[in-house]
């Protein structure tokens, strides 16, 4: 500074000057730092992230566990369609061939003992939807089965044999059928969760009866021998009713043919 | 180590965030700010050294390159120190406004110190370096101030005058004068040029 005489900045600064103590430093510097620190956060903070992820990861793990028990199930029912809608047609092919009858199900039993051995129904799709028509398409098989037995009355009328006992009413066949088929759903999901829950085995055995059932009970035979031993199996089965209307059958269809000694009418059929 | 960055540049650095900077920043000043306050408020030197720091940390956040860091520091400390005169009765307008406008007046007359502590006086009681500070004490504060400037910060007069509001003549007559009396102080030498 030229203005400044040298040899009075060097008197002046000669002389005792003042310094700010160590204390009053501190404390600016303090000040100072905390202006620049980042804001405190809560102690409770810290622990903000752990336990959020703590929780997710608990949260995560119940549902995978969840999703896992549930499945076991979702898969059979994703695959177990389409051997059991198979497998019922395979067995009536095998038991009538040449014939437009079919064997209901083990899913759809009720309905076929409903029928008193005399329906045919389609057999349902399990894990398929039922269409909207399905009461039509019952109240069409009711008609169906009732022309069915007309057509036998008039017939065993004809043939001047007495009038074989009525069949189930057709309300109460008609009303079983749409309870049946109203709880085909339900029926069929219970159905696989006792399927799931029995050895399997077991469940073979099921699936082998029914099928046994309904070769003695549906089957409509094509030559008179077959009709001979489904009539005998219907009176092994205490049938006797069913047996003598089949019996009729069989006269009617086959004059000519001439029936075995145990199934003379005045043995086992007493007519009228 | 020296820290070879500028003021202004530790200053930013501090702004940013590093305390460093400001540490060197202050080791820097400490000195020369707190003679600058404490030879014009003896009593209050600590509190007004205090509040001058503090208002530089306050404003760290809007601080911006406008001027030298030594003018804008000295600025806040000339403020504080026109407060603390207000706060005290003094009165600032015959202390900083009507002196030393005219470069031909005579601060002595206007500020007439008693005849025990006048340099004269002063200077014949001491031969030692203190006499500087007497008579520094005996200056009117706008005399003293510009002096301060010019002898701790190194200021220009044109920094002078815009540390303490002035323009740059008064600025100038102001240091003139102080210069005169401290030289009388020391020897009873007048002024040179």
């Amino acid at each position: 500074m030229p203005e400044l005489d040298p040899e009075l900045s060097q008197a002046y600064r000669a002389a005792a000057h003042p310094e700010p103590s160590p204390a009053l430093d501190a404390r600016i510097l303090a000040a100072a730092c905390q202006a620049v620190s980042p804001r405190r956060r809560p102690a409770w903070f810290g622990w903000a992230v752990p336990l959020s992820s703590t929780a997710v990861l608990v949260l995560g793990l119940s549902l995978l566990f969840r999703m896992q028990q549930d499945a076991p199930e979702t898969l059979r029912e994703a695959q177990s369609p389409l051997p059991q809608s198979t497998r019922p047609i395979e067995r009536t092919e095998s038991i009538s061939s040449g014939t437009a009858a079919t064997v209901a199900p083990s899913d759809a039993l009720p309905v076929a003992k409903a029928a008193r051995n005399t329906t045919v129904l389609p057999a349902p799709q399990p894990h398929q939807p039922l269409p909207a028509t399905l009461p039509e398409r019952a109240q069409a098989d009711v008609a169906t089965e009732k022309s069915k037995l007309a057509e036998i009355k008039s017939e065993a009328d004809a043939a001047g044999l007495a009038t074989p006992p009525a069949p189930p009413a057709p309300a109460t066949a008609q009303a079983n059928r749409a309870e049946a088929l109203s709880a085909a759903p339900a029926f069929s999901q219970g159905m696989r969760r006792m399927k799931a829950a029995v050895p399997a085995t077991q469940r073979s055995t099921e699936q082998s009866m029914p099928a046994a059932t309904a070769k003695s009970a549906a089957a409509v035979p094509d030559t008179p021998e077959h009709w001979v031993e489904s009539i005998r199996l219907l009176l092994r089965q205490g049938n006797i009713d069913a047996a003598r209307t089949r019996l009729e059958a069989l006269r009617k269809r086959y004059p000519d043919f001439e029936l075995p000694p145990d199934l003379d009418p005045a043995r086992c059929c007493p007519l009228p | 180590m020296h820290d070879l960055r500028t003021d202004e540049a530790l200053m930013l650095a501090w702004r940013d965030g590093d305390v460093a900077a400001f540490e060197v920043l202050y080791q820097r000043w400490r000195g020369r700010l707190y003679r600058f306050i404490a030879h014009q408020a003896r009593g209050a030197a600590d509190e007004l050294f205090q509040d001058v720091w503090l208002r530089v940390v306050g404003a760290r956040g809007q601080y911006e390159v406008t001027a030298k860091f030594s003018t804008w520091l000295f600025r806040i400390a000339h403020n504080r120190l026109i407060d603390h005169y207000r706060s005290q009765g003094r009165n600032i307008v015959a202390l900083f406004d009507n002196l030393d406008d005219d470069p031909d007046a005579d601060p002595a007359a206007a500020m007439p110190a008693p005849a025990e502590e006048t340099p004269a006086a002063l200077l014949e009681r001491k031969q030692t370096a203190g006499r500087i500070l007497a008579a520094l004490e005996t200056l009117p504060a706008p005399q003293r101030e510009a002096f301060l400037l010019a002898e701790e910060s190194g200021m220009s007069l044109a920094e002078i005058a815009q540390a303490t509001g002035v323009g740059p003549e008064t600025a100038k007559s102001r240091l003139r004068y102080a210069l005169r009396r401290l030289r009388q102080a020391l020897g009873g030498r007048t002024e040179r040029g």
